[in-house]
């Protein structure tokens, strides 16, 4: 009686976090989407996150097939924004748009809507996505409680033969690239370039990589495009006329870096430049390889919805969001 | 009575732990690898008279300069020559490639410190730069009349090569490094504070880290348990046990205390320096003219791929960088040993290192018969 008690419990609690989505105006009048997960009440104080997915990808690494990141810290008391830029999912698909207008038309409306009400939010992102919320860190960090970046870039490069060929051959770049297309190409033997570049780590082994590859990545207009081509060729991120580095830099508060060494497409030593763009002695760094303490060695989405992530990814950031200092 | 219990677990202990060393020394040595017959092994003299053994491997029809392989810490020049099959030196001269393994010294094929005879037990990195390679050079410059040589680094092996091109560039036509750093503070907690610990730890030891008796201990546990000398050397996806064996066995040699205390320093100081610090080496890079090639391997955690990469940044002359790992179609991904033991290594890296020789080779080389080679000048 008590196990089917318990059961049952267990099956409601897997309901709890409510979900939410809400279309998001933002400052040109393109329309983003921000989901709202909501922790059931009485979970104590609730701090909040906001997540902002990799560049070219929908919301679905921090929630696919009713798993990840955001159902989890939702779980455990923290309330959860997940923001999907213009040109995913349910956001306006406009014909065009950069990288700067990501950051501040979608990222800071999103920003504010999450802040509304909170002296204080946390931020965190994925690979660019990484990057565009140290941005919102470093412009708002009175009102940002902690910095999360997973596999945060700092730097871009041309990190592969594979990417520096394309990038060669790609003489008229299309209006717009479909990445879910794109990535589904062969480049080693019968591996595509979403599974060596992107899916790559143990933890993805058993996973269902086509559904994946369909609902995670979203079209890449050509401006987006010209921009991080020409982050790899200048090796430096540029925003609003300022290295990144820099820019990040100035926020002083505490974060969070998780770095991937097997990530093929935002490379470790993309990422960890922001160590020392943050101080070694304010940033906690979460090296995600065995030597370290994780399972297995993680690529760029494996460190989102691989099989251990909960244990070594999640976890680790709920006590980061949930420590009181 | 009472007393007597714990002398007698003490002395159970030490008889268990002598059978153990003996069993392991026994097993290890099963693993070792003799040299094959067409190595040759002939002695360079260092200045300050040390015999460096030198390991030919002579082609059949030579081309290009004669290539010097250059091992790391705690290795002697058989891990770039563990076996047929796991043999870039061998590999190197099936493809005409005048081939020498350099065993730096107080290393297996090499002589032993030994102060009575005026061999210091105080030697380092430095050492190992400004006598052995030289004397390497000297020596094969006698036996091919060639003036410079292509020369290969794999991990402190690379450190050298970088320290030495930058120093002497008229000695090295063109440098590949394999899983060699140009600064050292790793992001994780390990590998802020491992490199560290094993330096303190070696330089507790005595004057020499005697560290093939520690890997013949533990002989008959290599590569069947996934331990953390494993995790860092190899991808067990590359490398199989019996190599790993092998390697341990046959590749695995002493070091002196002093060269751990400069490896210390680099962590420590964030760059290559002299041992007493005031010549900051990784500055030199930018010196550097040279062809070098620089080879990363994705899992290394020696030698990350972001600190190798620096190194590689700072090179002022010709240069190419990639890293060993399933994005630029390799089977799997690399470790810091598989660079040079992976059971792939002769298909995916090595024949990277052979191209960019090539590329690299002066224009007008003309090459002699009988396994010599000579630039015409």
């Amino acid at each position: 009686m008590l196990l089917l008690a318990s059961l049952a419990a267990a099956g409601a609690r897997a309901e709890r976090p409510g979900i939410s989505r809400e279309p998001l105006p933002t400052a040109d009048g393109t329309r983003a989407t921000l989901y709202h997960y909501v922790p059931e009440p009485g979970l104590g104080p609730r701090p909040a996150l906001l997540l902002l997915p990799e560049v070219g990808t929908t919301r679905r690494a921090y929630d696919f097939d009713r798993r990840g990141l955001a159902r989890y810290l939702a779980w455990y008391g923290v309330e959860v924004f997940v923001l999907e830029y213009r040109g995913a999912g349910a956001s306006d698909w406009p014909a065009s748009f950069d990288f700067e207008t990501l950051l501040e038309n979608d990222c800071e409306a999103a920003f504010a809507r999450a802040l509304a009400g909170r002296a204080s939010i946390f931020v965190g992102g994925w690979g660019l996505g990484g990057t565009l919320a140290g941005l919102l860190a470093s412009r708002h960090s009175r009102q940002v409680a902690g910095f999360i970046g997973l596999q945060a870039a700092a730097t871009l490069d041309l990190p592969n033969r594979p990417m520096a060929e394309l990038v060669s051959r790609l003489e008229r770049l299309p209006s717009m690239l479909d990445l879910r297309l794109a990535s589904r190409r062969p480049l080693f033997e019968d591996r595509s370039w979403f599974e060596v570049m992107v899916a790559n780590d143990e933890g993805l082994a058993a996973a269902p990589l086509r559904a994946m590859r369909l609902s995670l990545l979203a079209p890449l207009p050509r401006a987006l495009i010209e921009d991080l081509l020409r982050f790899a060729r200048e090796k430096r991120i540029v925003v609003g006329g300022e290295d990144v580095r820099e820019s990040i830099a100035r926020y002083r508060g505490r974060s969070l870096l998780v770095i991937a060494p097997r990530d093929n497409w935002i490379h470790p030593e993309f990422a960890t430049p922001l160590v020392d763009s943050l101080g070694r002695e304010r940033v906690e760094v979460l090296v995600l390889n065995p030597l370290e303490g994780a399972r297995l060695e993680y690529g760029h989405l494996g460190m989102l919805l691989g099989s251990e992530a909960p244990r070594d990814v999640w976890a680790p950031i709920l006590a980061f969001v949930k420590e009181r200092r | 009575m009472s007393r007597a219990r714990p002398t007698r677990r003490l002395r159970a202990a030490l008889a268990v732990l002598a059978l153990g060393l003996g069993a392991g020394c026994v097993l290890g040595r099963l693993y070792r690898e003799p040299l094959p017959p067409e190595a040759e092994l002939f002695d360079a003299t260092t200045a300050d008279g040390w015999r460096l053994g030198i390991i030919r491997y002579r082609p059949e029809r030579p081309r290009g300069l004669p290539v010097l392989l250059c091992h790391g810490v705690f290795n002697n020049g058989r891990i770039l020559d563990i076996d047929a099959e796991h043999s870039l030196a061998r590999w190197l001269a099936s493809r005409g490639r005048d081939t020498y393994l350099l065993n730096l010294r107080g290393t297996r094929y090499s002589d032993q410190p030994d102060p009575q005879a005026g061999r210091s037990l105080r030697y380092s990195a430095d050492t190992y730069v400004l006598q052995d390679m030289p004397a390497a050079i000297e020596a094969i410059r006698r036996r091919t009349g060639a003036p410079k040589v292509d020369l290969v680094g794999h991990s402190m092996g690379g450190h050298l090569a970088y320290i030495y091109v930058a120093e002497r560039p008229e000695d090295v036509n063109a440098v590949v490094t394999l899983g060699a750093s140009a600064h050292f503070h790793g992001v994780g907690k390990i590998e802020r504070e491992s490199g560290r610990s094993i330096a303190r730890l070696g330089t507790s030891l005595g004057p020499t880290v005697p560290a093939p008796e520690i890997a013949h201990v533990f002989a008959p546990l290599h590569g069947e348990i996934e331990g953390p000398i494993e995790r860092v050397g190899r991808n067990a996806q590359n490398v199989s046990v019996t190599t790993w064996k092998r390697f341990m066995a046959t590749g695995v040699d002493y070091c002196s205390r002093d060269v751990i205390a400069q490896l210390d320093l680099w962590i420590s100081q964030n760059h290559m320096s002299s041992a007493d610090g005031k010549v900051d080496y990784t500055a030199r890079l930018r010196t550097v003219r040279a062809p070098v090639l620089v080879i990363a391997a994705k899992l290394d955690k020696i030698a990350p791929v972001a600190s190798v990469k620096a190194g590689y940044e700072l090179l002022g002359g010709p240069k190419e960088f990639f890293i060993a790992g399933e994005e630029n179609g390799f089977r799997f991904d690399y470790a810091h040993g598989d660079l040079v033991m992976a059971d792939r290594a002769k298909l995916e890296v090595w024949p990277e290192i052979l191209r960019f020789f090539e590329t690299h080779t002066p224009e007008g080389l003309e090459v002699a018969g009988g396994g010599q080679s000579a630039v015409a000048r």
